[in-house]
């Protein structure tokens, strides 16, 4: 992997014009870093505007009774969290990081579709003004949860259709955006990338991209089905008129399953490029990476009914969907295997980064493993809609997905800046969010286990000892982030300036360019022996 | 950047793949009802 014959001097543009000048650059720009960048300042901007909506819920959790907001405005607040974390954090910070690295990680020129990737990222600003603004109408936002279930969704106020739009372009953004990077890679690689020797980040990110093809059309299926229910007379989710409320869930986790692994597979990219360099070892079982990742994304498609255990199945489909989900431990337990065998041997160092990629792989496993559990369809029935379920998905988003995705913004920030970040406030930032994470997160199984429903405002007084830990935790973990923005902020500014390999243990073709790199990078492209 | 054909059909394919993923749920879903 590590074998790369550059042929072109990347250290200077090539007759390229520069980025134009002001603010016109960042609207009508086509490059692939500057895109990039936008792609992970918006996600940065919405974590905080997503991360502020968390503590809202949490400040009315702090004590049992009704203190901070009322009833209706707090099921905004779950529905609107969720929907912006996912869409507006999760999901552009892995686009971004695709943008800025996929090309200078296969030797590409930039991504092969530019004026798309323009259109696709302009698309999200709109499209969450639009639905941020139902919080301002009268009768509000969403507050049927994210999972949008009808027939509460369609008992809403005047919020619906703005929400339905909404998703409808970000659904168009993310297909556009997923088919830039497939194209991109199977058509852009540099001479000698055999696909078995491209990086794992890219690897994950273009199985990634065939899960978000498949699946974000049917969930702009499900909605608009959901629009012409409310507004044009069909019935395809109303027992009343012939339809099938349920029909909607089976839909919906169609397309919501595998968006569960959109959201940590570009993940698991990014830790396995991490850990081989601060273990300063190849990646232990490379090929074995690749062909779970795949398992994993073909799993994701089976399974999706383990969401929907107690709406009354046939036993036989609840055996189904409990085995095929427990499948889902081997690959991923392959890939936590490989990251620990990485590292056994290795001549390790901690570095920020490689700190995140650890907190990864372990509080990860800990949302497996209540992961896992929850696949039990007779446990599942204890679990469904309780805090449980809360404390494992936030432990697979937060220090999951998250967690990976801060780590990868550590790694490659020198590179993208040309100058080091403050090493000592990383690690502050890393073990101030590992502590308050778990302080967060880690009650919320007991509270779930005792069963504290989701999704309420106001709880019995048992649940109130960790409901008030869990609160802590949160606005800990809250100002925690705070240190990420200050960090990159300073390391845009200036700083120590960095290498063109940056880490001692770095391998591949980004670190044979300049630290920052050039407007345009790779033209011509380099050969890889 | 060109639009190679190469790339071009890359994009058609998925497009296309991407609306039959759309067209064929809600299909799926008047059969259905």
């Amino acid at each position: 992997m590590n074998a790369y014959a550059t042929t072109a001097d990347d250290h200077h543009d090539h007759a390229h014009h520069g980025p134009a000048p002001g603010l016109m650059r960042w609207v009508t720009t086509t490059n692939h870093k500057d895109i990039g960048t936008l792609y992970l300042w918006f996600s940065l901007i919405m974590f905080f505007i997503g991360g502020f909506m968390a503590l809202v819920i949490r400040a009315e959790l702090f004590q049992p009774g009704l203190q901070v907001v009322d009833p209706h405005f707090f099921n905004q607040m779950t529905t609107m969290h969720a929907l912006v974390m996912i869409f507006g954090v999760v999901m552009p910070a892995f686009v971004g990081l695709a943008n800025w690295m996929v090309p200078m990680m296969i030797g590409a020129p930039d991504m092969a579709l530019p004026r798309m990737n323009n259109w696709s990222f302009w698309i999200l600003p709109f499209a969450f003004a639009l639905m941020l603004s139902t919080l301002f109408m009268e009768g509000g936002g969403p507050s049927a949860g994210w999972t949008l279930y009808p027939p509460l969704s369609l008992q809403g106020g005047d919020s619906l259709p703005f929400v339905i739009f909404s998703i409808h372009m970000l659904g168009a953004s993310s297909i556009m955006g997923a088919i830039n990077i497939i194209a991109t890679i199977m058509n852009l690689r540099a001479p000698g990338m055999t696909y078995m020797k491209m990086p794992l980040f890219v690897w994950t990110w273009f199985i990634t991209a065939y899960l978000l093809i498949a699946v974000m059309p049917v969930l702009a299926g499900a909605v608009t089905m959901l629009l012409t229910d409310a507004f044009f007379e069909t019935s395809f989710f109303s027992a009343a008129g012939g339809g099938d409320p349920v029909m909607f869930q089976h839909i919906f986790w169609f397309f919501g399953h595998p968006e569960v692994y959109i959201l940590i597979l570009p993940s698991f990219g990014l830790v396995s490029e991490i850990i081989p360099t601060f273990s300063r070892k190849p990646l232990f079982g490379y090929a074995s990476m690749v062909y779970a990742t795949s398992s994993i994304a073909l799993l994701s498609f089976i399974v999706w009914a383990h969401h929907m255990f107690t709406v009354g199945m046939p036993l036989v489909g609840e055996l189904f969907f409990m085995f095929t989900t427990m499948l889902i431990a081997v690959p991923t337990g392959v890939k936590v295997f490989n990251w620990v065998s990485t590292m056994w041997r290795g001549a390790l160092t901690f570095e920020t980064p490689m700190l995140f990629a650890l907190g990864f792989v372990v509080m990860f496993t800990i949302g497996g493993f209540s992961g896992l559990m929850l696949a039990m369809t007779p446990i599942d029935f204890q679990y469904h809609d309780t805090y449980f379920v809360v404390a494992h998905f936030h432990y697979v988003l937060v220090p999951g997905a998250v967690f990976g995705i801060i780590a990868g913004v550590y790694y490659w920030l020198p590179k993208w800046t040309g100058n080091y970040y403050n090493e000592t406030l990383g690690k502050w930032h890393f073990w101030l969010s590992t502590l308050f994470v778990n302080v967060l997160f880690f009650p919320m199984h007991f509270v779930g286990l005792a069963g504290m429903p989701r999704r309420i405002p106001d709880y019995a007084v048992q649940f109130a000892d960790f409901n008030a830990i869990a609160t802590v935790g949160a606005f800990g973990f809250g100002f925690a982030q705070i240190l990420l923005l200050v960090l990159v902020v300073q390391c845009i500014r200036g700083g120590e300036k960095a290498t063109d390999r940056v880490w001692e243990g770095s391998h591949g073709l980004e670190w044979t360019l300049s630290s920052p790199p050039p407007y345009h990078s790779f033209s011509p492209q380099p050969v890889v022996k | 950047m060109t639009m190679t054909p190469a790339v071009k059909r890359t994009v058609l394919v998925l497009f296309t793949v991407a609306f039959a993923f759309y067209v064929g749920f809600i299909a799926l879903a008047v059969v259905a009802v």
